[in-house]
């Protein structure tokens, strides 16, 4: 049951009337847009519909998906709808909490139930509301002057988790490279070597599916499918990997700050939509010049993949849990001791995916 | 000690045992948790509300432990996860070693052909600052967060 951040039970009314809000506020800003903008995909074997008003969101949402593009929509099983109030000039919708009250960050129980997930996101000030019964999703934002750049790598997040786990599928912190025949998933937490092994496959010319999120659907044989084209890199991997250079996207952040290397634009050869699952790899960066696999249990597999995906996706439930024990069962894990020589760091990956 | 069970602390704390080991998370806390085969096998026992006495019979079962070993670890992992806020205490077996109303013989330990290794709980809390946002400062006059 949800609770208000005052501890009282939340009205049954209340989440299915800010998705209302939402609908008819959004309608107001197409309406000012000239009209919905639509990008049709198919994300996950299904049909999905990006619906945007006015260019603003569209140029810093539509490139993560690119690689995903549909010919046409069909009958969508999920429509999102993109709006921001500074570029159309529709006003903001009204707070789903008590006027006066501060909120919080994250999921916001006064407009969320069973169905509903309504979200309140941090750094972005966005809002985004998702009914998986009826496939509809909201996202909005004052305005796209507070997008952050490493925002534009994985938008959506929070709505896409939520409306994939009711289809089974759950979405991971994790990079994916491989073939279309097998892939290998590579997990731990930021910092543990997911990305530069994942770059280090791309520069040797191997298929990638993420880089640091995909979805996964569990079963006898799992299914890895990539979400977003997008790669980010610090300067000192790229430093290391000179045939990913030129890769880098018109857009900087910090000096300290990762960059975005959009594949699509640059290597779409190399984008894979989806590949069966074949192994899980738990990298660790040697700093040596060669590498090399050795086998490792599936608890420590599980024990690299499950805590960041839970803490960090909105996937704070048993279900996901059960769902990430059941992948780390279904194929074999490995410990990669991923050495500098990218070529090398493939070559490795290739001798699992067999 | 001997006749009490536990449950598990609620839904904020989810588990998932492979290979005979078990990871727990704490989603109120970030806080997450390994346990070691022995400790996995305490951990089922507590799942399946058993009597701490007969956890420690099934821990001495499975890997021909004495007695006195076995009440001392299982009851020092259970003092641990107390403190962890991970089970809390959910009163006294009835006869059978298992609280009202769950059936004996949910849990059958297994003769382990492994040595044994006390259980262990290993903590771990490098993923709190993703629970740690900073909070909404102030909010405009739409009453959305207020822009920096």
């Amino acid at each position: 049951m949800k609770l208000t951040t005052q501890g009282g039970p939340v009205p049954p009314e209340a989440a299915p009337r800010f998705i209302a809000q939402l609908e008819e506020n959004s309608a107001l800003a197409a309406g000012a847009a000239g009209g919905w903008r639509d990008l049709n995909l198919t994300l996950a074997d299904a049909a999905v519909r990006l619906r945007f008003a006015g260019p603003a969101l569209e140029s810093t949402v539509a490139p993560a998906f690119a690689h995903l593009t549909a010919s046409n929509g069909g009958d969508p099983a999920l429509t999102v709808h993109l709006w921001d109030s500074d570029s159309t000039g529709a006003p903001p919708p009204q707070p789903p909490w008590d006027p006066g009250t501060r909120p919080a960050y994250g999921e916001i129980a006064s407009a969320s139930n069973d169905d509903i997930c309504t979200w309140l996101h941090w750094g972005t000030n966005a809002v985004s509301s998702v009914d998986v019964r009826t496939g509809r999703a909201f996202f909005w934002m004052r305005s796209t002057m507070l997008w952050p750049i490493s925002e534009e790598a994985t938008p959506l997040r929070a709505v896409l988790t939520v409306w994939l786990r009711r289809r089974g599928i759950e979405l991971v912190h994790a990079s994916a490279v491989g073939t279309p025949s097998g892939c290998a998933l590579i997990v731990g937490k930021s910092g543990k070597g997911k990305s530069s092994t994942a770059l280090a496959c791309l520069a040797a010319g191997m298929g990638i599916l993420a880089d640091d999120h995909c979805a996964i659907a569990p079963g006898p044989q799992p299914t890895v499918f990539s979400l977003f084209s997008a790669a980010k890199a610090y300067a000192e991997t790229l430093a290391r990997l000179p045939s990913l250079a030129g890769m880098e996207g018109s857009l900087r952040g910090p000096p300290d700050e990762k960059a975005l290397l959009f594949v699509h634009a640059n290597r779409p050869e190399q984008l894979l939509a989806q590949a069966p699952l074949r192994a899980v790899l738990v990298p660790r960066v040697t700093g040596e010049r060669d590498s090399a696999v050795h086998p490792a249990t599936a608890a420590a597999a599980l024990a690299a993949l499950a805590p960041s995906t839970i803490m960090q996706l909105h996937a704070r439930n048993q279900t996901t849990l059960t769902r990430l024990g059941e992948v780390v069962r279904s194929v074999p894990c490995y410990r990669l001791d991923a050495g500098l020589e990218p070529a090398r760091v493939a070559a490795a990956i290739e001798t699992v995916l067999r | 000690m001997g006749s009490e069970v536990f449950t598990f602390t609620g839904p904020e704390v989810v588990h998932e045992t492979v290979d005979e080991e078990t990871i727990i998370v704490n989603l109120e806390t970030g806080s997450y948790y390994d346990l070691n085969p022995s400790g996995a096998v305490v951990w089922r026992g507590l799942e399946t509300r058993q009597a701490v006495d007969q956890i420690i019979a099934g821990l001495c079962a499975q890997y021909d432990i004495d007695r006195a070993t076995g009440q001392a670890d299982v009851e020092r992992l259970v003092a641990e996860l107390l403190q962890e806020q991970l089970i809390v205490p959910a009163g006294k077996a009835a006869d059978g070693g298992h609280a009202n109303g769950h059936q004996a013989g949910a849990f059958e330990p297994q003769p382990s052909a492994a040595p044994y290794t006390p259980p262990a709980l290993g903590k771990y809390t490098d993923m709190q600052e993703l629970l740690l946002l900073d909070p909404v400062h102030e909010v405009d006059d739409a009453g959305w967060p207020r822009t920096a």
